[in-house]
C-alpha cells in the first residue's frame, strides 16, 4: 500500500514535470509567426505615395501613416516616402467587395529568390467596412507585415491573423514583433 | 625633364580624364531589362473557420436558385465617383440574377436579386534596366521599359450552377443595389436535401498558382495566397439543422 501511493506520487511528479514542458509547447504553437520564403532585404524600404493618396488627410493615407509609426516603435524596421522609389502605397476603390487591402510583389526565382525586388500594397476604399475605427489601420500593418516576411496565421493574437477583430488588432502585436526580429535580427 | 609640379598637374588630368571616360561609360551602358518572372499576391479577404461567425457577418441570408447570367462589369470605380468606371484598373465581376425562395436574415422585399461574384483583375507591372539600390530606391534611371499587363483569376471565384439551390451569406452594395460575399466562404449548395459548403479553400488550400502568358515565349508565375484554408464546417449537418441555426443566431 505504502509503496503504491510511493509509486503513484512518483507518477504524478513525472506528469506534472511533462505537462509543464508540453502545455507552453502547445499554447506557443496556436499563436507562433510563421515566416514567408521571401522579405524586403532591407528593413529601411522607401516607397512613393500613389496617386490616390498622393495628398494627406484621406482613412487611407492616415492609415499606412499610422502603420509606418506602428511598426517604426514596434521594431527597427523603417518605411519612408523617396520618390524615387520603386514601391508604392496606394488605395483603391472596388465596390461590392469584401477585400481590405492587396499587396503585390516581384521577387527573381533565378538569382534572389529571398528578396523582395518590388511592392505595390494598397488599401480598399470600396470595403464597406474600411472607414471603421482602425480597420484601415489594421489592413496596414497586416500588409507591412507581408513585406517584412510574416505570413498570415489563421489565429491567434497577431497582425497577421486574417481571422483577426480588425477594430481591436489593428497594431503589430508581441508574436508579429518576435516574427520580424527572427527574419532581421 | 619636367619639374615635379608639371608631372603631377599630368597625372592628376589623366586620372580626371579616365574617370570621367568611365563615368560616361557607366551611364550610357544600357544594362538589359530585369524581366519580372514571379509575382505573389496577398489578398486580404475576410475568412471565417465556423459557420456562427458566417451567419454573424451576413446582412441577409438567403435560399433560392441562380436563373441566369446578367452582366460583367468593372468592380474598380472612379473614387472620385464611383458611379464611373476607374479608367486604371479593371476587376471583372459577374453579376447573376438569383432567385429567392427564403429570406432566412434581413429584411428584403424583391423575390429577385443581383448576386455579384468577382472573377478576374488586370494586373499591370512595369519592368525595366532602371539600377536600384537595396532600400528600393532608383540609383540610375531606366533606359527601357516594358509594361506587363495580364488578367489573373480571382482565387475565390466558383462558377455557380444554374437552377440547383443555394444558400447565400450576402452584404448589399448600397450604391449599385446589387448584393455580395459577406465573408469567404458565403455559399452552400443544397444537392438532393444535403447542405455542401462551397469554397476553393476547403481542405485548407490557401495558396493558388497560375503560369500566365504574357507574350511571345514569356511566362510569369503568379501565386495568389488567401492566407488562410478552411475545414468543412457544413460537412455532416442537416439542412434543418443550419437553417434552425441561422434563425437562432439572429
Ligand atoms: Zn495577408
Amino acid at each position: 500500500m505504502k509503496k503504491g501511493l510511493l509509486w503513484m506520487s512518483q507518477g504524478m511528479l513525472v506528469g506534472l514535470i511533462m505537462a509543464c514542458i508540453v502545455v507552453p509547447m502547445l499554447t506557443l504553437s496556436v499563436s507562433a509567426y510563421s515566416l514567408e520564403s521571401f522579405h524586403l532585404k532591407s528593413k529601411s524600404a522607401s516607397f512613393v505615395w500613389g496617386d490616390r493618396i498622393d495628398t494627406p488627410g484621406s482613412v487611407i493615407r492616415n492609415a499606412w501613416e499610422s502603420a509606418i509609426s506602428d511598426w517604426a516603435s514596434a521594431s527597427s524596421c523603417d518605411f519612408y516616402s523617396s520618390s524615387n522609389s520603386v514601391n508604392e502605397l496606394n488605395s483603391f476603390y472596388e465596390s461590392s467587395s469584401s477585400l481590405y487591402g492587396r499587396t503585390k510583389l516581384t521577387y527573381d526565382i533565378t538569382t534572389d529568390a529571398i528578396y523582395i525586388a518590388s511592392f505595390e500594397a494598397k488599401i480598399n476604399a470600396g470595403n464597406s467596412s474600411i472607414s471603421r475605427s482602425n480597420v484601415a489601420r489594421s489592413t496596414a500593418n497586416h500588409e507591412f507585415g507581408h513585406l517584412l516576411g510574416i505570413n498570415d496565421l489563421s489565429s491567434g493574437t497577431a497582425i497577421m491573423n486574417t481571422n483577426r477583430e480588425r477594430s481591436t488588432i489593428y497594431i503589430p502585436q508581441t508574436d508579429d514583433i518576435n516574427g520580424v526580429a527572427a527574419v532581421y535580427g | 625633364m619636367l619639374k615635379a609640379r608639371t608631372r603631377g598637374f599630368f597625372l592628376v588630368l589623366g586620372i580626371i580624364v579616365v574617370g570621367a571616360c568611365a563615368f560616361s561609360f557607366f551611364l550610357k551602358t544600357d544594362s538589359p531589362i530585369n524581366e519580372t518572372q514571379a509575382m505573389k499576391i496577398f489578398y486580404d479577404y475576410p475568412v471565417v473557420s465556423t459557420f456562427d461567425e458566417m451567419a454573424e457577418e451576413a446582412e441577409f441570408i438567403v435560399s433560392g436558385r441562380y436563373t441566369s447570367l446578367d452582366s460583367k462589369w468593372n468592380m474598380a470605380r472612379n473614387p472620385e465617383n464611383i458611379m464611373e468606371e476607374d479608367s486604371e484598373n479593371y476587376v471583372e465581376g459577374w453579376l447573376y440574377h438569383f432567385e429567392i425562395d427564403d429570406v432566412l436574415k434581413g429584411n428584403l422585399e424583391s423575390s429577385t436579386i443581383l448576386v455579384n461574384h468577382k472573377y478576374s483583375q488586370v494586373i499591370t507591372t512595369t519592368e525595366s534596366n532602371a539600377v536600384v539600390d537595396d532600400e528600393g530606391n532608383i540609383l540610375k534611371a531606366a533606359t527601357k521599359e516594358n509594361t506587363l499587363s495580364f488578367s489573373v483569376h480571382d482565387p475565390m471565384f466558383i462558377e455557380p450552377e444554374l437552377d440547383s439551390t443555394y444558400i447565400l451569406f450576402l452584404l448589399k452594395d448600397k450604391d449599385f443595389g446589387n448584393y455580395y460575399a459577406a465573408v469567404e466562404p458565403f455559399s452552400i449548395k443544397v444537392e438532393n436535401g444535403i447542405p455542401e459548403l462551397q469554397s476553393n479553400l476547403l481542405n485548407n488550400t490557401k495558396t493558388f498558382s497560375e503560369e500566365i502568358a504574357v507574350g511571345g515565349d514569356r511566362t510569369v508565375d503568379v501565386l495568389c495566397d488567401v492566407g488562410m484554408g478552411v475545414d468543412d464546417f457544413i460537412s455532416g449537418r442537416s439542412l434543418e439543422d443550419i437553417i434552425q441555426a441561422i434563425s437562432t443566431s439572429k
